[in-house]
């Protein structure tokens, strides 16, 4: 980030022609929000104690949370790894965080929080990355690496309503909406872009973007419910 | 969890077929005894008297083998007794008399990795349509919502609740590996193949709180494929009904087309 | 120079042609003068065509393997004893992938399990038993210069050491070994990692080298029998090798074919095993669907029945030579035994799908499969009855060999008892996958069949060596053993009763589990006696080598050709051509000079 920054710097006092911007947005949800239904809990004893409900739509003010934004066709690869590891942990039966982004080489660690066995199974798209059992809290760390490009599926088999999803890039040009729909990337060089939304329930929505320096720049993304992923 | 009912022979049997399949298995293991033991005095009177020591020798001239063909004629008279006297009749009994549906609660299962997957009809009798394509982490059996059978269906997983004294049937299928339905109490125990629906049948005697384990290795979490079993009394189940039946919804669902009951792998019944 | 280039010209006569001849000058008068003679050492004890050392390559491949595979085993009874636990000392080597912390993963766990049982079977017991004692003793029993077809025999070494080194590559590869147990029941074996795919291939190379043994040891046995060894006058041993390559040859095919099947369901996106409308994972499996996954159960226990009598019936083949040679009288009911392995050998193929009583099958089918199953317990029960019998009015020696041959008889007893419940469909209800069955098989291949090569090893290791193995290391290693076995595989039975399944990585996840898990820690302890009571035997193995008493060529005053050779036979066996006087056990002959008149001396 430091260098990226540094190169910023540099590059506004040359011609405008490398300086980077903003791309900035929401996603709106229209349609009618289904409700959440009762998450199977049951199931174990210990996943039993705490009655939760699915939380893979998550909509406020008419918003939609948890939606992978990245910038794919055009955008370069990071300069550096960031130095830092994206965590993925097993609390309460669920996944923390439900989404979350890493660039291409960053360190991916999981730990688990819960009393009970855990079966971490992490796809990327249909292909098994790992499949490993983790027996209780005092089971080692997974620690692994964001290898491939695209969205990297975690999975528990003993208890199926689990789902954590990591959203790799290259380039490091990605964001989660937070709680109210809103994204933020910053530092893309100007440039012509595609950048994607993707939704666990309702999959991906494409746009062009141009960035040209000096001018910020606001998408917006709409769902209305009917998607399929 | 009553630990105390565990031990290290048979556990209880809470059905009303187990009590055969248990004399069964104690008349073979005396028989097992009666030979071994017989066997085992021949064998051990043998080593003794004719160990090898000085001035002895051994005869070259076998002995005759009256006794012994005693011994294996009676060896298959008991065998013909226990397979065609004891063991088949039970199993015939047990196999081939399905309980009638209508005095029956009918359960369907959909085992998975790494969970049982109940599902109760509801008070209308009738089982909502299911459809693999429907399945996911929140719907494990694929459940239509729009189907108007379903509504009232009741979903658990791992947590299966039977009435007492009242025949079972349990329609069982899995929609990924062969896992095997076996509850040690019941005396049941029958592989849920995927691509087929095997019904099997009980009735328990007792209530209490058991368990269901699987017997079919499955994967890694295998060792812990397990489900609570609770055999209610005919209040208790009756609460645990009424406690669990979906809410209906506000509206009456828009003219659903009645769907064929489609299980989620169609197949051919096996018995 | 091969043998098969030979003519036969009767089946009786021994072919001995130009370069075995030389041999024997060359065994007459073993020295340096015969040097420019001496074969290069790779090509005399590596890529031998000599049935004799391809026979010891075949043991202690073997031998290595049993004992890599009890190791797995060992560290899988940590887990059961101790669920949870790290591993004290052993659990550092591991690395975090498979034992973070020390503590077994699950996964681990189960391809530990997979590969013991796999390893045990067609790694160690089946080499040992049919390529180790089969290879060495039974060319010299019958009289033979070598097997029929040398280099055959060299190939089926030299694929089976492939099928075992991927097996266990196996282990370093992503997701690691198989893990779906021995029986790699699809559709959880097609899902499997790849480790799996290894597996297949392992299996296909070490069902490839059986068949290529199989062939030869039936033509072996047919075509190169000694002058006057006729059908009647074979040793048991040999027919039990006999009707061991006929089930060999028969079943290995269907295995290999349901091998390939499942290597295209894996690779190529075909759909033998599984049925349409597969979600794994929560995710719709891409296949066409349409297969059976219980098609791959009849094709696995088609051969994986009649594997058990390979198991055993070499095995019983030891147990009857060592027998009459320690009562030092004729076997009891020589020709009902032989009749009873037949068969035995040909019910083997009509009881196959008794594994399957739980799968969904329906009256009829079950009860043929459970008639069946009591009916092929009668031969076993002869066998064991002529065994008993053989001891009645004998001399008995307890030496080493006829120590552990006597203890397979409990213990095989023991073995097939418990089938009984088994093989009864309404008892297999409760008892089917549970550690009861496990008790039950282990008792007739551990302390039954292993027990028996072990008597195999005391018996003919002077034959091999040169050299008698000590007797109180041997006595020690039996002793130690025989009370360490029983007690890791009789609390079993008692677990199975309690209706504990097999395969669980922590028992103690169900109640009735925690109810017998004070047993586990007993079997584990046990276990791992057993493991430390090995050294004696390893010490035995190789101290031998070099301070074995030196033998002639019969040190056990026995009857059957192997014992006309020199010890260790030279190229070509024999130095002159046996000639068979008699039949096998001819024991404590009336006015005989001796209580043991050879087949191979005229006058007695």
């Amino acid at each position: 980030m430091k260098t990226l920054k540094t190169f910023a710097v540099l590059a506004a006092l040359i011609p405008a022609a490398a300086m980077a911007e903003t791309v900035e947005g929401v996603v709106e949800f229209s349609g009618k929000v289904p409700t959440a239904v009762k998450l199977h809990r049951e199931a174990d004893p210990f996943c039993a104690k705490k009655s939760m409900t699915d939380p893979s739509v998550e909509v406020k003010g008419g918003n939609l949370a948890n939606v992978w934004v990245n910038i794919t066709k055009g955008a370069p690869a990071a300069k550096s790894v960031p130095d830092k590891t994206v965590s993925m942990n097993q609390k309460d039966c669920m996944y923390s965080p439900r989404v979350t982004t890493a660039v291409v080489g960053e360190k991916i660690e999981a730990k688990n929080d819960d009393p009970v066995l855990h079966n971490v199974h992490v796809y990327s798209g249909a292909a098994t990355l790992f499949n490993k059992g983790m027996p209780n809290s005092s089971a080692a760390p997974i620690e692994t690496v964001a290898k491939e490009e695209g969205m990297m599926k975690w999975k528990c088999d003993v208890h199926p309503w689990m789902r954590g999803y990591i959203g790799i890039s290259k380039s490091g040009l990605q964001d989660v909406t937070n709680g109210d729909g809103g994204f933020k990337i910053a530092d893309v060089p100007p440039g012509r872009y595609t950048i994607e939304a993707w939704h666990e329930k309702y999959g991906i929505k494409k746009q062009e973007i141009t960035v040209e320096a000096g001018k910020p720049v606001k998408i917006v993304f709409k769902y209305d419910g009917t998607e399929k992923a | 969890m009553d630990e105390t009912k565990y031990g290290w022979w048979l556990p209880v049997d809470v059905s009303v077929h187990g009590a055969r399949i248990d004399q069964l298995i104690s008349v073979v293991h005396w028989f097992m005894l009666l030979l071994f033991v017989g066997w085992g005095a021949f064998f051990v009177y043998c080593l003794i008297k004719f160990r090898a020591r000085d001035g002895h020798q051994a005869t070259y001239n076998p002995v005759k083998g009256i006794f012994t063909k005693y011994i294996e004629v009676a060896v298959v008279v008991i065998e013909v007794f226990v397979l065609f006297g004891l063991s088949t009749p039970v199993w015939f009994a047990y196999k081939n008399h399905p309980p009638a549906e209508k005095d029956a609660v009918t359960i369907k299962l959909v085992a998975e990795q790494f969970a049982w997957n109940f599902h109760y009809s509801g008070k209308d009798g009738k089982f909502g349509r299911t459809d693999s394509s429907l399945m996911s982490g929140d719907n494990p059996l694929g459940l239509d919502p729009d189907s108007p059978e379903g509504k009232d269906d009741i979903v658990t997983v791992n947590q299966m609740h039977i009435p007492v004294h009242k025949p079972v049937i349990i329609q069982i299928t899995s929609k990924d590996v062969i896992h095997s339905f076996n509850i040690p109490v019941l005396r049941v125990k029958q592989d849920t193949i995927p691509g087929q629906r095997i019904p099997i049948w009980f009735e328990a005697t007792q209530t209490g709180h058991f368990e269901l384990a699987c017997a079919q290795l499955c994967g890694l979490g295998h060792y812990r494929m397990r489900a609570d079993v609770f055999i209610d009394s005919p209040e208790d189940y009756a609460k645990w009904e009424a406690d669990n039946t979906p809410p209906p919804a506000e509206a009456p669902a828009a003219e659903a087309p009645p769907a064929p009951e489609a299980p989620a792998v169609p197949a051919p019944e096996a018995k | 120079m091969s043998v098969e280039q030979q003519p036969h010209g009767t089946p009786n006569a021994p072919a001995i042609g130009p370069e075995t001849g030389h041999a024997h000058g060359e065994l007459a008068h073993a020295g340096p003068d015969h040097g420019h003679h001496e074969l290069p050492f790779w090509k005399k004890y590596i890529f031998s065509v000599d049935h004799k050392v391809i026979g010891i390559q075949y043991a202690v491949t073997a031998l290595l393997f049993l004992f890599f595979g009890f190791t797995l085993m060992m560290m899988m009874r940590w887990q059961l004893a101790y669920p949870g636990r790290p591993m004290p000392f052993f659990g550092r080597f591991f690395s975090d992938n498979v034992m973070p912390g020390g503590v077994m993963a699950p996964e681990f766990y189960n391809q530990l399990g997979a590969m013991h049982g796999t390893i045990m079977v067609f790694l160690g017991v089946v080499p040992l038993a049919v390529g180790g004692f089969g290879n060495f003793v039974m060319p010299l029993q019958i009289g033979a210069p070598d097997m029929a077809f040398p280099r055959l025999n060299l190939l089926s070494y030299w694929v089976f050491v492939p099928g075992g080194i991927i097996m266990l590559a196996s282990f370093a590869m992503p997701g690691g070994a198989a893990q779906s147990g021995w029986t790699s029941y699809p559709p959880l074996s097609v899902i499997a990692s790849s480790g799996q795919t290894a597996w297949l291939f392992g299996m296909i190379f070490l069902i490839t080298s059986s068949l290529l043994g199989s062939i030869n040891f039936i033509v072996t046995i047919v075509q190169m029998r000694a002058k006057g060894m006729t059908f009647f006058r074979l040793p048991f041993f040999v027919h039990a090798q006999l009707v061991t390559s006929f089930l060999l040859l028969l079943a290995f095919p269907p295995l290999e074919a349901a091998g390939i099947l499942q290597l295209m369901d894996r690779l190529a996106g075909t759909s033998f095993f599984l049925p349409t409308g597969l979600v794994v994972s929560g995710e719709a499996l891409k296949v066409a669907g349409g297969g059976s996954p219980l098609l791959w159960q009849h094709l696995f226990w088609f051969l994986a029945h009649p594997e058990v009598y390979v198991l055993i019936l070499p095995a019983i083949g030891i147990v009857a030579e060592v027998i009459a040679n320690n009562t030092r009288k004729p076997l009891w009911g020589y020709r009902l035994l032989v009749y009873s392995i037949i068969f035995l050998g040909f019910m083997s193929f009509v009881v196959w799908a008794h594994h399957m009583f739980m799968t969904g099958m329906g009256t009829t089918m079950s009860t043929f499969f459970q008639t069946t199953t009591m009916i092929i317990s009668v031969p076993s029960v002869i066998v064991v009855t002529c065994f008993l019998m053989s001891l009645y009015g004998g001399n008995i020696r307890f030496t080493v060999p006829m120590l552990f041959a006597t203890a397979f008889l409990p213990m095989f007893a023991i073995g097939g008892l418990t089938g009984l419940p088994l093989g009864l469909t309404a008892s297999d209800i409760y008892l089917h996958d549970t550690f009861y069955v496990i008790g039950h098989f282990h008792y007739v291949v551990a302390p039954g069949t292993l027990f028996a090569l072990f008597a195999g090893i005391y018996y003919w290791y002077p034959k091999a060596t040169g050299r008698m193995m000590n007797s109180t290391l041997g006595k020690i290693h039996f002793w130690w053993s025989f009370v360490s076995i029983n007690f890791v595989f009789m609390p079993m039975f008692f677990q199975g009763m309690a209706g504990l399944s097999r395969r669980l990585y922590d028992p103690t996840v169900y109640a009735h589990g925690r109810g017998v898990q004070p047993l586990n820690v007993v079997i584990s302890w046990a276990a791992w006696s057993l493991g430390l009571a090995q050294i004696p035997f390893i010490i035995n193995f190789f101290m031998s080598l070099k301070n074995g008493a030196r033998i002639a060529e019969n040190p056990w005053n026995a009857t059957t050709l192997e014992w006309m050779a020199p010890s260790p036979p030279g190229h070509g066996n024999f130095l002159t051509e046996p000639i068979v006087y008699r039949e096998p056990y001819e024991y404590s002959v009336p006015g005989a000079k001796q209580d043991f008149s050879p087949q191979f001396v005229a006058e007695a």
